[in-house]
C-alpha cells in the first residue's frame, strides 16, 4: 500500500510540507516588495531610493518628501496592512462559524452594522460620520468610535446567527444577510435624508473606503485593535476546527458551543467594526482572501488558514491600494472600487466552482 | 450495577416547548454493557434520534437520568462528555476542504492542547483509529472526493479517535449502497467485540441489526421499549407485533418481512440448498404460501443433480418434470 507509508511519513510528523514552506517565503517576500512599492509610489513622484534613504533614515532628503513618506506613506501602508489581515481572518471566522462559504463582513451586513454604531455615536454628538469628523475626534473619541462600530458589528452578527439557526440553506441565508443589510443601510440613509447637504458628500466619500484618513494616534488605536482581534482568533483557531463538523459534532466534541461563538463573534466584530470605523465599509476582502488561502494552503486547519489569510490579505490590499494611486499620475481611485474589481471574480470563481461552494 | 457502560433509570425523552412537555417515549430502562452492539429499532416516528440525542446529552431529558460509567450525563461538563461519549450522526460534513486525516485527528479534540496540537500519543491513537475503520487508503483525500460509505467510516475513525468507552451512531447505513452497509455493521460488531466498547447504533436495517446486535432496543409507538436478543424478540413475536400494518408480513422462519399479497393457495415444497431457496423466493412472489405440511393441494420438488437442476410437480401419482423455473411456474399456474 504506497498510500498508507506518505500516510505515515508526511502526516504523522506534523510538519508542513516543502511546498507550503515555499509559498510561504515567497508571500513573505512578496509582502515586503508590496510594502515597500506602496510606500514608493503615489500622487507625488518621489525618487525610489530617496524613498528607502527615509525608511531607514540614512543620508538627508527633502523634508517634503521625509513628511509626505513618514506622516501620510507608511501610515497608509501600515493601515493597508491591518485592514488586509483584519478582513480576511473576520471573513474566514464568518465563513466557519455559519458554514457558508459566501458569507463575509460586506456580504452579511456586518459593516452595515459597524456604520450604524458609528452613525449612531455621531448622531448623538450631532455630526455626521466622517472621515474628518473621526480625524478631528482626539484619542478617547477615536476609542469610542471602535466600541460603537463593534458594538454595531456585533449585533448584526447576533441578529444572523439567531436566524441561521433556523435556515439550512446558504443561499437564503444569504438573502437574508443582504435584506439586513439594507435596513441598516436603510436607517443611515433616512438620518442622512435630514442631515446638511455638505455632510452628505463627506459620508458618500467615506463609504467609498479609504486607507488615507487614518492618521499616526487613530493608527496606534487600529493597530491595538487588530491585534486584539487577531490574538483572539488565533487563540480560538481550536474552537473554529471543531466547528467545521458543525455545532452538533463540536458538542459532542466537548466544545462548549455558545461560549466558542460569543469568542468568535468577539474578535470578529471587533476586528471588521474598528476598520470599517477607520477606513469605511472596504468590500470583497473578508469573503474573497478565505477562498484563495484555502485553495493555496489546501487544508481547512485554521491554525494554518488564519496566518494563511494575514499573508494573503496583505498582499492583496497592498496591491488594491498600488493599483488606486494609479502610479505616475494624480489620481487617486477609492479603495473600494479596486477591491471589487479584484475580489468579485473571485466570489464568481467560488460559486460557479461547485467544490468551493460545498466545501469551505 | 458497576459493570454497565450506560444505563438509564426512568427515562423519558421528548420536547419542551414553554411549559408544555411533549413525551415521545419512556419511561426507559435501559443497560448497555461493554463489548455488546446494540441497535435500537423502531418505526418511523417511534423516536430513535429524540432517544439518540438525549443519551448523547445534545438534548435535555424530560426525565430520569442517563448515567454512562456511573457519572449523571446532565452534570457532566461537555469537555468530560467528550470523553466518555462519542458520535456518529447523520448530519453532511460540509467542510468539504477538509481531509481525510485532520478530520480523523478532531477526534483528539478533548485531549488536545490548547491550540489544538497533537501529542506523540494522540498521533498513535490516530493512527490506530484510521487502521482500524480501515480508512487508510483515502487518508489523503479530501472529504468531498468521499462516498457516502468512505464518509461514514471516515466518522467512525474520528469517534475511534475520540477513545471513549460509549460510541453512538445515528442511522450510519442509511445512504449507503448494500455492501457498505454490511461492510459497515460487520465493522462495528468486530469493534465492539476486539476493544470492548459499548456501540449503540440506530437502524432501519432489521435483518442486519437481527444478524449482528448482542441486543436489540425496541422502540414501539406507544413508546415503550422492549428489550432483549434478536432470537428472543422474534420468537416471541415482540418483533412481529411492533412492524405491525396492513400489508406487511414478517416471517419468523427467515426473520425477514415479505412484500407480497398472499394469494391463498399453499405449497409443499422439497429441497434443499441455493436452487430450493430461490424457488421458494419466486413461489412467495407469485403470491404463494409455503407450508410444511405434505398434504397440501399442490406438492413440488426440486433436484440439484450434476445435469442441472430440475423442478418436478407432483399431483398424486403422476409427476411433471421441467428444466426451468420459468416453466415449473408456468405449470404450477395452470394447476
Amino acid at each position: 500500500m504506497p498510500e498508507s507509508s506518505t500516510f505515515n511519513d508526511q502526516y504523522l510528523s506534523g510538519r508542513l510540507s516543502p511546498f507550503k514552506k515555499l509559498i510561504i517565503s515567497l508571500l513573505i517576500l512578496f509582502l515586503f516588495i508590496f510594502f515597500i512599492l506602496d510606500i514608493a509610489l503615489g500622487s507625488v513622484s518621489i525618487p525610489f531610493l530617496d524613498v528607502i534613504k527615509v525608511i531607514f533614515s540614512t543620508g538627508s532628503v527633502d523634508e517634503t518628501w521625509v513628511y509626505i513618506v513618514e506622516k501620510i506613506r507608511v501610515p497608509k501602508a501600515i493601515t493597508a496592512v491591518l485592514v488586509g489581515c483584519g478582513l480576511s481572518v473576520s471573513g474566514l471566522q464568518m465563513q466557519t462559524l455559519f458554514r457558508n462559504p459566501l458569507a463575509g463582513p460586506s456580504v452579511l451586513g456586518i459593516t452595515a452594522g459597524a456604520s450604524l454604531g458609528v452613525a449612531l455615536i455621531m448622531l448623538s454628538a450631532g455630526s455626521v460620520t466622517s472621515l474628518y469628523t473621526i480625524q478631528e475626534l482626539g484619542l478617547n473619541g477615536s476609542w469610542l468610535i471602535i466600541v460603537a462600530s463593534s458594538l454595531g458589528a456585533a449585533m448584526i452578527m447576533v441578529v444572523i446567527l439567531a436566524i441561521s439557526s433556523s435556515l439550512k440553506d446558504n443561499v437564503v441565508m444569504l438573502i437574508v444577510g443582504v435584506m439586513i443589510a439594507n435596513i441598516t443601510l436603510s436607517i443611515i440613509s433616512i438620518w442622512q435624508y435630514f442631515s446638511a447637504p455638505d455632510l452628505i458628500k463627506e459620508y458618500l466619500l467615506w463609504t467609498f473606503g479609504s486607507l488615507e484618513g487614518v492618521t499616526e494616534q487613530h493608527l496606534y488605536v487600529l493597530i491595538l485593535a487588530v491585534l486584539a482581534g487577531l490574538i483572539i482568533s488565533i487563540a480560538s483557531s481550536k474552537l473554529l476546527d471543531a466547528l467545521l463538523l458543525g455545532e452538533n459534532y463540536a458538542r459532542s466534541m466537548g466544545l462548549t458551543v455558545n461560549r466558542a461563538r460569543i469568542i468568535i463573534i468577539c474578535s470578529t466584530s471587533i476586528l471588521a467594526g474598528s476598520i470599517t470605523a477607520f477606513c469605511g465599509p472596504i468590500g470583497f476582502i473578508g469573503i474573497a482572501v478565505p477562498h484563495l488561502a484555502r485553495s493555496l494552503f489546501n487544508t481547512s486547519n485554521h491554525r494554518i488558514l488564519i496566518p494563511g489569510c494575514c499573508l494573503i490579505g496583505t498582499a492583496l490590499m497592498l496591491i488594491c491600494d498600488i493599483i488606486s494611486q494609479i502610479p505616475g499620475t494624480q489620481t487617486t481611485l477609492p479603495i473600494n472600487v479596486i477591491t471589487a474589481l479584484i475580489g468579485s471574480p473571485v466570489v464568481i470563481w467560488v460559486i460557479i466552482s461547485r467544490n468551493n461552494l460545498r466545501g469551505f | 450495577m458497576e459493570d454497565f457502560l450506560l444505563h438509564t433509570s426512568d427515562l423519558s425523552v421528548g420536547y419542551k416547548s414553554g411549559n408544555t412537555q411533549k413525551s415521545v417515549a419512556g419511561p426507559l430502562n435501559l443497560t448497555m454493557k461493554a463489548g455488546e452492539l446494540i441497535c435500537l429499532l423502531g418505526p418511523n416516528g417511534a423516536g430513535k434520534s429524540t432517544l439518540i440525542r438525549t443519551l448523547a446529552g445534545l438534548q435535555p431529558a424530560l426525565n430520569g437520568i442517563v448515567k454512562i460509567d456511573t457519572e449523571n450525563v446532565a452534570k457532566l461538563k461537555p469537555s468530560q462528555l467528550a470523553k466518555k461519549l462519542s458520535l456518529v450522526l447523520t448530519d453532511s460534513v460540509k467542510a468539504g476542504n477538509l481531509d481525510v486525516f485532520s478530520l480523523v485527528s478532531l477526534g483528539r479534540y478533548p485531549y488536545s492542547g490548547w491550540l489544538g496540537g497533537l501529542s506523540k500519543e494522540d498521533k498513535k491513537i490516530v493512527k490506530w483509529a484510521i487502521e482500524s475503520a480501515h480508512v487508510e487508503m483515502f487518508v489523503n483525500r479530501k472529504v468531498s472526493q468521499l462516498s457516502d460509505g468512505e464518509c461514514q467510516k471516515v466518522m467512525l475513525a474520528r469517534a475511534l479517535a475520540q477513545d471513549t468507552p460509549v460510541i453512538i451512531l445515528d442511522e450510519p447505513t442509511a445512504h449507503l449502497d448494500l455492501p457498505s452497509r454490511i461492510e459497515l455493521m460487520r465493522l462495528l460488531h468486530q469493534l465492539a467485540k476486539e476493544t470492548s466498547k459499548g456501540i449503540l447504533i440506530s437502524t432501519h436495517e432489521l435483518d442486519l441489526a437481527l444478524q449482528v446486535a448482542d441486543q436489540i432496543w425496541l422502540l414501539k409507538k406507544d413508546g415503550s421499549v422492549a428489550v432483549g436478543s434478536p432470537e428472543e424478540l422474534v420468537l416471541n413475536g415482540i418483533f412481529e407485533s411492533a412492524f405491525d400494518k396492513a400489508g406487511v408480513l414478517f416471517d419468523k422462519s427467515t426473520g425477514t418481512f415479505n412484500i407480497h399479497q398472499n394469494t391463498g393457495k399453499s405449497v409443499f415444497l422439497e429441497g434443499n440448498g441455493a436452487a430450493a431457496f430461490w424457488t421458494k423466493r419466486a413461489l412467495l412472489r407469485h403470491g404463494y404460501s409455503l407450508t410444511d405440511s405434505a398434504s397440501a393441494l399442490l406438492s413440488a420438488e426440486v433436484r440439484d443433480t450434476q445435469e442441472g437442476t430440475t423442478w418436478l410437480i407432483k399431483s398424486g401419482d403422476t409427476i411433471e418434470k421441467r428444466d426451468t423455473m420459468e416453466d415449473f411456474l408456468l405449470l404450477l399456474r395452470s394447476r
